[in-house]
């Protein structure tokens, strides 16, 4: 004879085998899909990105089109010849620039930040698992670089190298590493004398295998929260840079370039300035927000 | 402590040494020198100017004569803005851009720990989300998007403050200029407290305060701030260097006369001296601010102290 409650815990049990064993990551995976200002952010970062991936098939002008026909001169928006964000003062259509300003401006951001990423999470690493003079030396050399003014450097540099787009990537990303240097080495220290990384030691493992196999993959939650922080920044930066004429060189286009373009006709053409500037600052909320999101998912203490 | 600062003194000068260095080299790397211009100067003539600036002996001498005169504090003539001296140009440009930075500092740190700890204190609530909101868009929105913007509706269309220009720093001058440049700094701050007075009002001691039937004000003022103002202490520096570089863009648009504007120029006219000159300065600045707020951080907070 079965017992109503056997029954019950029958099923309590066929429930529990069905759940499956959760892990950090799908825990915080969950907290991040319940944000809905993260999700949304997502969501709206992949338009963008899609947006200026296919611009061309889009839309039917080219980027770096000049057309000097009457009334295609500082156009307002208009559809007709689908001008929706209007035309600059070389009859240029903004819709397409300003999308590909976004395939420069969202480039520089991850390329830059990959670039701080792969250095900041190397060094940190490489500090906080070897520690002792080694540690003391690296950190040293990473307080020395903070009190160098890297925008100075980073203008200087462009001056040097004639606005080089390659180097633009390089010199903003050899400014960004050294938060992340410290973020990293501050994760290895306190995981460093944990029993996993006792067993790889006690494996035989090599320092630097330890250091790859096993402090990286360890250490990478906080890293990619700065790592969402960093990328704004980096396209700050480039705009900043692109704003004073060292930046991206024309044809070319970036934000920051094309709210330069716009200041200077914010009166006659404000949909110059507008566009841009809108894009602009709706990709840095949502990196901003995933950001937040992804610190709230991983650590949730703080809610 | 004492010995702590002598030693933190120390490490500044081979940093000094090297940003100079690093900066010296870089900047003759450059392709094409100061005195090109678009008609060619007689060679007669260039030979003597390059011999009176000393352009003509090999990179090392300069370098060996420039780095004489730094450590005797004399940063060179200009190359460019003939009869002037760096020390002469930076004196007339930084208390330009000093009062500019001093001020969206001190305008930035009222309103951000206003709005933060008013943040906290609605933590979750329309009032919390508002102000972070609008701190968001502080972070988002650069100050070139912002001036113009204000520029045009304040002073252009509606006449209420001067378009650009110093003035000789009235305050109809410098409103605008300093608050597109705090903007970005208020968002930060008022972030950063609201982090930190969160965890502060929840510690048990402003539970104590609280317990005793001090009023509201009281609690946040005399107990909360002082542990929640904290990180403001190491904020310091960093903000320093993130007003600086954005006074560079400030100074452009408002047309200011400080050594942001000296330093683009000169970097790009290649006038080597007052490049470096406005490097050095603002590397010492961010030096001993560092030091500054590392010292007094130990003095306000225990744990750093027990700690060391």
């Amino acid at each position: 004879m079965i017992f109503p409650w056997n029954r019950r815990t029958a099923t309590l049990m066929e429930e529990a085998a069905d759940v499956e064993g959760r892990s950090l990551w799908d825990d915080a995976m969950r907290r991040l899909r319940a944000n809905k200002l993260a999700m949304g952010s997502l969501y709206t970062l992949g338009a963008i990105i899609i947006l200026a991936l296919f611009a061309p098939l889009i839309s039917p002008h080219a980027f770096d089109k000049v057309s000097f026909i009457c009334g295609q001169i500082l156009a307002p928006p208009t559809m007709a010849g689908f001008h929706p964000f209007g035309t600059d003062g070389a009859g240029r259509d903004l819709f397409v620039r300003t999308l590909y300003g976004a395939r420069i401006s969202l480039a520089v951001g991850l390329i830059a930040t990959s670039v701080a990423l792969t250095i900041g999470i190397l060094y940190g690493a490489i500090a906080g698992y070897i520690g002792g003079v080694v540690d003391n030396v690296m950190m040293r050399i990473v307080d020395v670089l903070y009190a160098v003014p890297f925008m100075f450097f980073v203008i200087i540099l462009m001056v040097v190298f004639g606005r080089n787009f390659v180097l633009l990537f390089l010199a903003i990303g050899a400014v960004e590493w050294l938060t992340m240097a410290r973020i990293v080495r501050g994760q290895t220290l306190s995981i460093r004398k944990k029993e996993f990384i006792e067993a790889a030691e006690a494996a035989g493992l090599g320092r630097l295998q330890i250091i790859a196999r096993h402090v990286i993959p360890n250490v990478i939650g906080p890293v990619i929260v700065y790592v969402t922080l960093t990328i704004p920044a980096v396209i700050l930066a480039e705009s900043f840079l692109s704003f004073l004429g060292l930046g991206i060189q024309e044809p070319l286009t970036s934000w920051g370039v094309l709210i330069a373009e716009g200041k200077d006709e914010l009166e006659t053409a404000p949909w110059m300035l507008i566009f841009p500037a809108i894009f602009m600052a709706v990709t840095l909320f949502c990196f901003n927000f995933i950001g937040d999101g992804l610190r709230d998912a991983l650590d949730p203490k703080d809610r | 402590m004492f010995g702590y600062i002598l030693r933190r003194l120390l490490i500044a000068i081979p940093t000094l040494f090297v940003i100079i260095t690093v900066a010296f080299f870089m900047m003759r790397a450059a392709p094409g020198g100061p005195f090109d211009g678009e008609r060619k100067l007689p060679p007669e003539v260039e030979a003597n100017i390059k011999a009176a600036y000393d352009l003509d002996k090999p990179l090392i001498v300069q370098y060996g004569k420039y780095l004489g005169g730094v450590i005797q504090g004399d940063f060179g003539p200009s190359f460019k803005q003939k009869d002037f001296t760096v020390t002469e140009l930076i004196g007339q440009g930084f208390p330009v851009s000093l009062r500019l930075g001093l001020s969206s500092l001190l305008f930035a740190l009222a309103v951000g720990i206003t709005l933060g700890s008013f943040a906290a204190l609605n933590q979750n609530r329309p009032a919390d989300y508002t102000v972070m909101s609008v701190a968001m868009v502080g972070i988002t929105i650069p100050a070139f998007v912002t001036a113009p913007i204000l520029t045009l509706f304040l002073g252009v269309y509606w006449g209420l403050l001067p378009v650009a220009g110093w003035n000789d720093g009235a305050l109809r001058n410098m409103i605008l200029p300093v608050f597109t440049l705090a903007l970005p700094q208020i968002a930060v701050i008022s972030r950063l407290v609201r982090g930190s007075m969160i965890e502060v009002l929840r510690s048990n001691y402003v539970r104590t305060a609280r317990a005793k039937g001090l009023p509201e004000f009281r609690v946040v003022s005399q107990h909360a701030f002082k542990a929640g103002l904290l990180p403001l202490v190491s904020y310091l520096a960093p903000a320093t260097a993130a007003v600086t570089t954005g006074s560079v863009v400030i100074e452009r648009i408002f047309d200011l006369p400080g050594i942001g504007d000296y330093f683009v120029s000169g970097a790009l006219n290649r006038d080597y001296t007052l490049v470096m000159g406005v490097v050095i300065l603002y590397s010492a600045l961010i030096i001993v601010l560092n030091l500054v707020a590392d010292v007094a951080y130990s003095f306000l907070d225990p744990r750093v102290r027990a700690g060391q």
